[in-house]
């Protein structure tokens, strides 16, 4: 499972770096809008590229956030305990997370097979949303892995009665 | 079992999940699911949560979240927050408590492009903590300068917090923006004040440094009028029309990046650094919003904020004593939790009661809101700006720089009553704008 979680990881890093690739995009073709509109040069289809360009920086962010497990919590009561107990309710709660996510990843999925055959594009680009709506699940189905490799890690501290590093 | 309950039990649970350590955006997005799940049919709740999240990551005014982090971060790892402190201790620095003060013009300059307490207090700690303590001032006295020029930039655009608020409850986030500017600057001439009393009455806890000769003061100027003129610039773009608050971001972001550039200060491996970071916060906050979007839409179905806000509108009593007591538990929230969970556990809740039943205006309320959620930030015991400069400055305790802080609180609940019975402090400027 070692290598398997090492590769999604590092997938999930590229992602981050696509990511951040296109939210860079994003500002320069916002920043070339304003300049546009400031000498009187239409650019039409802002909207419509950073509607969907954003979708890929946002889905990668959120995997990233949780490649550093950096979503924000409230650690005053878990921090404090230690052990099993510790391990116990980490595991319940990594259970919890999963649930709530792959519960995102069936509603896209679901989404994106009803808006696959219907064509979606946006307005006056006419650029297809269902790729952008692909890389969301892709991103989803990212952030379940990486969150069944918590819950894993948590239960066998749990069985094992290890010490979190 | 009624609708309001249903959403009685999802709080009570929300609570539960939060305090175990769920991260705040999944326990709201579970909680609101399965609360949905009980009041309707399962095709409608998976509608809800396969809709919900795509149309926030897909908002084009949203996007101004990460774009206005980009510039922030590149801000940041540029070292800009040193440039504009030394230049203000050039400047103030032969005056009783002169770096102090310094230390909160720096602040506000620096979180007027960063709009983080977090990072402007970060920064505020590394630069003009050592200094201060090199020219002997006292501690805590340094300490508490620090920890309040942190909060300013909760205040001042582009912060998170309005950002979130603007999003919450769907208005204008640069008209945020603008009613937040003179209550920033209240802030800051506040917490100027509180330094100049505090050394008036004990002159020993900041002394004076020797005097900058005049020309060699307007000449440090050339050090950070770039990033002066950067910030002034998004402030009167957003002020004058010339464009929207994503706009702004996306200029910010790009004129950081070129200033930096142009500066010598943006290695590729800052620059990654910066990315990397960005994409971190983008993350954390996106996935605080979805949760509380699907969360905001049980809570409304539940319809216990529209029954609260009748309850309350049905009271024998003035419309300000509610928002007295809405104060207090804010203030009571902010002392045992962090900021944005409460900023998106309380929204729904108050919003409708305070704007829509007793008819204050949305603005002000989310200027108080988040000039609540900033004293949140020093007061005890979860005071988030208190912990980075304690983790940071190992060389005092928590518990002092929980007093070091305390003049400044005493002075923001002075200025708190000021903003809350006197609205035009925050709508004067957006009033402009008309």
């Amino acid at each position: 499972m070692g290598c398997f979680e090492r590769l999604i990881t590092k997938i999930g890093n590229w992602g981050t770096v696509l990511g951040a690739i296109f939210m860079s995009a994003i500002a320069l073709i916002i920043t070339a809008t304003v300049i546009g509109r400031a000498v009187r040069v239409a650019l039409p289809g802002t909207f419509d590229l950073v509607e969907t360009l954003v979708v890929v920086g946002i889905a990668f962010a959120l995997v990233f956030g949780q490649l550093q497990d950096r979503h924000l919590r409230a650690e005053i009561a878990i921090e404090r305990l230690r052990g099993r107990v510790k391990s116990g309710i980490e595991s319940f709660l990594s259970i919890f997370n999963l649930f709530y996510w792959a519960v995102l990843l069936y509603a896209g999925a679901a989404m994106l097979s009803d808006k696959w055959g219907k064509g979606e594009s946006t307005e006056i680009l006419k650029v297809p949303v269902v790729p952008f709506r692909g890389v969301w699940v892709f991103a989803l189905i990212l952030m379940c892995l990486l969150l069944l490799f918590k819950l894993f890690h948590h239960l066998r501290r749990l069985i094992k009665g290890e010490v979190e590093k | 079992m009624t609708p309001i309950e249903i959403g009685i039990i999802g709080f009570l649970v929300l609570f539960a999940l939060l305090i175990l350590g769920m991260p705040i955006g999944f326990g709201m997005g579970l909680v609101g699911f399965v609360g949905m799940l009980t009041l309707f049919p399962f095709s409608a709740a998976m509608i809800k949560m396969a809709t919900v999240p795509f149309q926030i990551m897909s908002s084009y005014t949203l996007a101004v979240l990460p774009l206005f982090l980009l510039m922030a971060n590149i801000i940041l790892v540029a070292g800009f927050g040193e440039d504009l402190f030394k230049v203000a201790a050039k400047w103030l620095g032969h005056r009783r408590g002169g770096l102090a003060m310094a230390t909160i013009i720096a602040a506000s300059g620096f979180a007027a492009c960063t709009g983080s307490s977090l990072a402007t207090a970060a920064t505020m700690t590394l630069v003009a903590l050592p200094e201060m303590k090199k020219r002997g001032y006292e501690q805590k006295f340094a300490t508490g300068s620090v920890c309040a020029g942190g909060t300013i930039g909760s205040l001042l655009p582009p912060s998170a917090m309005f950002i979130m608020y603007g999003v919450l409850t769907e208005n204008s986030i640069g008209t945020l923006f603008v009613a937040a500017i003179v209550p920033a600057i209240l802030t800051a001439i506040s917490y100027l004040l509180t330094i100049y009393l505090q050394c008036l009455w004990n002159p020993q806890l900041g002394p004076p440094m020797e005097k900058t000769p005049l020309g060699e003061r307007i000449a440090a100027l050339k050090d950070c009028w770039e990033i002066i003129l950067l910030a002034l610039f998004i402030f009167g773009g957003i002020v004058f029309g010339w464009f929207t608050a994503t706009e702004a971001g996306a200029v910010g972001a790009v004129g950081s990046v070129v200033l930096a550039l142009s500066r010598k200060r943006l290695t590729f491996a800052k620059f990654k650094e910066a990315f990397a970071n960005t994409m971190r916060t983008t993350g954390l906050i996106y996935g605080i919003i979805m949760g509380a979007f699907v969360f905001n839409y049980f809570c409304a179905k539940s319809t216990i904020p529209s029954a609260l806000g009748e309850w309350a509108a049905g009271l024998p009593v003035p419309p300000w004593v509610i928002m007295s007591i809405v104060v207090a538990i804010y203030v009571f929230l902010g002392a045992i939790m962090d900021e944005p969970s409460i900023q998106v556990l309380t929204t729904p809740i108050f919003y409708p009661l305070i704007v829509t039943h007793l008819g204050y205006d949305p603005i002000w309320f989310g200027i108080m809101q988040v000039r609540l959620l900033e004293i949140g930030l020093i007061a005890p015991p979860v005071g988030m700006v208190c912990f980075v400069v304690a983790g940071m400055d190992k060389t005092i305790t928590l518990q002092n720089v929980y007093r070091s802080i305390l003049p400044f609180l005493y002075m923001e609940l002075i200025a708190l009553r000021l903003f809350m019975f006197i609205p035009a402090i925050s709508l004067w400027l957006p009033s402009l704008m008309k």
